[in-house]
């Protein structure tokens, strides 16, 4: 082609493709800046959180903020809120004015995610509420965090997503269930999902719920605004769980809302990727010749 | 029994096999939030999309910052403050902590991508593929590429996607083309990495690069030594800061290199200074410690690699000797004892 060409016709156009292409991305860059980047919103940009659901739940703000997050507390009041960073033993308590939570990233290596929990007690009834959150910190793994009993009846993961991943649709991730530390054997559990999705599963002999997160996203037309995120090929919803113990005349409900996002290959295609890897191949075939000019044996 | 006898370059194939397995499965038994703990330390390409890697590169930090903190700080005309660039400037303490004992020993020795494409290499070898070593006019076209890569893919686009003049996939740039997230991904066992986003015009564009590099890379790893490194930002990423490191390659004026070049033969990068040149000109922007040039110098002290004041490894005429009957320079196995024998007279009397 080269040859054909001539090497400096060869280079400009190159260079005209090269060029072409920035352009094309700039183009598109600043025709989606502003509906792609949900975080360049101003900080006064205050929208008002609405619940997706009747139960208890703690949702954060969407705005993205540096050093501190916000959480808002939707269907229970509490006084204060606790948090517990991946080092339980530096756990501290907030206020919970206007039913909403500011947690501030204490620094220093405290570890990424930290637990929020909110406890109210109504008459013979005791509720909790608790959903994590992850700050790039430095530290330890959130292990002593999960397995520290941080309300009577308490739920949590048995594992956190990793930095950079998710819950996703289509996978399955275990949940444990506590009663007074120990656990809660064939137990009932609510999974409701941000989707509409509603399920009832029951702990097995460990107190594990294994909660299989469904594909149920909405279809794109109605799901354009849905939490992107920022990540045009990735929606997020929010999901809650919901268990309950009665003992001795009082009544024990604890909930734990995080979010999931849409599965693996969501606005990916799988034929598309290994078409592209056998055209590179195929390109790449001719250095497997022997004969090439300059090659040694 | 055949005796087995420790050379430098078994000894770093041994580094790299249990770095690349460390790398790719090592929260499968170290813990499922190893790579959260000792994230961003490591400058490998290492990648924070295997789903059970042990760690992640410094690539992913730093494209983020620039997208996150810098771009934002800047629209946000909130003033280009010296706390907004603190976290890039932590991300590449960590970097250094290391770099500056081992230098771009990294890549020669711990890059996961690195090792594959060794591996690879081999295996044309057995094959008996043809070894297409790069002419020195044709490494002088290729070295800007991985500077282009690092300013245009690392550096500029994520904080134009963060300035919100590019789309937001231009956030991590280099990661979006890289194409160890799909090779490492899969070698956990998952497939995702592989498939091209469909989401936007220039998802579609950055995967289709993307998984063209992968077959390219896999087909042209079995003649051509190392080809992603050589485009790799990673390396010129320590290209930047090599003489800061204390460990660094060194090579000494002798009168019989003109003639030989064997190092270069050796050289997995095809680096045509470390035969031409000497002193600090012969540590090449390309050069990834590998060390094989001084294990192939059949001349005594002439090349080594040395930490401080301490020589790790140096060229010496015996080691060569035995180098050479396990291994060619070009990294193919001698075919029969009598052409050694004769090969390693006739490079020593040229030597």
């Amino acid at each position: 082609m080269i040859s054909l060409v001539g090497k400096a016709e060869f280079k400009s156009r190159i260079t005209l493709i090269v060029v072409l292409f920035i352009g094309l991305i700039i183009t598109n860059g600043v025709q989606s800046k502003t509906d792609d980047h949900g975080h360049l919103r101003s900080a006064n940009d205050q929208q008002p959180v609405l619940a997706w659901t009747d139960t208890p739940i703690l949702i954060p703000d969407k705005k993205r903020t540096r050093g501190f997050k916000r959480l808002t507390l939707k269907g229970m009041n509490a006084d204060q809120a606790t948090v517990y960073p991946a080092d339980v033993r530096e756990s501290w308590s907030d206020a919970v004015p206007d039913n909403v939570i500011e947690v501030k990233n204490r620094g220093g290596k405290k570890g990424g995610y930290h637990w929020i929990g909110a406890v109210s007690q109504q008459n013979n009834t005791v509720q909790s509420v608790s959903s994590v959150i992850y700050f790039p910190n430095p530290g330890p793994a959130p292990r002593p965090m999960l397995s520290q009993q941080k309300s009577t009846l308490d739920i949590s993961p048995v594992k956190l997503p990793r930095e950079h991943q998710h819950y996703r649709a289509g996978e399955n991730w275990d949940f444990l269930v506590r009663f007074n530390g120990e656990p809660l054997i064939d137990s009932p559990v609510v999974f409701e999902t941000e989707n509409k999705s509603l399920q009832t599963l029951k702990t097995n002999q460990d107190g594990i719920v294994t909660i299989p997160f469904p594909d149920d996203f909405p279809q794109e037309a109605a799901a354009e605004d849905q939490h992107s995120h920022g990540h045009a090929s990735r929606k997020k919803a929010g999901f809650v769980l919901t268990v309950e113990q009665q003992t001795e005349g009082q009544q024990f409900i604890s909930h734990f809302n995080y979010h999931y996002t849409t599965d693996a290959f969501y606005k990916k295609n799988l034929a598309l990727g290994i078409g592209f890897a056998l055209f590179g191949m195929i390109t790449a075939a001719p250095l497997l010749r022997k004969s090439i000019k300059g090659s040694e044996a | 029994m055949k005796s087995i006898s420790m050379t430098l370059g078994r000894f770093r194939l041994s580094v790299q096999l249990i770095t690349l397995v460390t790398l790719l499965y090592g929260a499968t038994w170290m813990g499922h939030y190893l790579s959260d703990m000792v994230s961003n330390a490591l400058p490998a390409l290492s990648c924070a999309y295997d789903p059970v890697a042990s760690d992640y590169c410094i690539l992913i930090p730093t494209q983020h910052q620039l997208n996150h903190r810098v771009g934002e700080a800047i629209v946000q005309m909130q003033g280009f403050a010296f706390k907004m660039l603190l976290p890039l400037f932590f991300t590449f303490i960590n970097f250094f902590i290391l770099f500056v004992i081992l230098n771009k020993a990294f890549c020669g020795w711990i890059c996961p991508l690195g090792t594959i494409q060794e591996l690879i290499y081999r295996l044309g070898r057995k094959l008996g593929r043809p070894l297409h070593s790069l002419k020195p006019y044709q490494t002088g076209k290729v070295r800007p590429i991985k500077w282009l890569m690092l300013v245009g893919l690392v550096m500029a686009l994520p904080l134009m996607a963060g300035l919100g003049v590019t789309p937001h996939e231009t956030g991590d740039a280099f990661c979006e083309v890289c194409p160890s997230r799909v090779i490492t991904s899969m070698a956990a066992g998952t497939t995702e990495e592989l498939a091209v986003g469909t989401s936007s015009f220039t998802d579609t564009v950055f995967g289709a690069i993307r998984a063209f590099l992968v077959g390219f890379i896999i087909i042209a790893a079995l003649a051509v030594r190392q080809p992603f490194c050589r485009i790799c930002p990673m390396l010129s990423l320590h290209a930047l800061f090599r003489r800061l490191s204390l460990t660094r390659l060194v090579k000494v004026q002798n009168d019989h290199c003109e003639k030989c070049g064997i190092c270069t033969k050796a050289c997995p990068m095809d680096i045509p200074e470390i035969w031409t040149e000497h002193g600090s000109k012969a540590f090449n922007e390309d050069c990834i410690l590998c060390g094989r040039c001084a294990e192939y110098c059949p001349q005594d002290s002439v090349i080594s690699i040395k930490t401080g004041p301490f020589t790790v490894f140096e060229s010496s005429r015996d080691y060569y000797k035995k180098r050479v009957k396990l291994e060619k320079p070009n990294g193919s196995k001698p075919a029969a004892k009598n052409r050694i024998r004769k090969t390693t007279k006739t490079q020593e009397h040229k030597a």
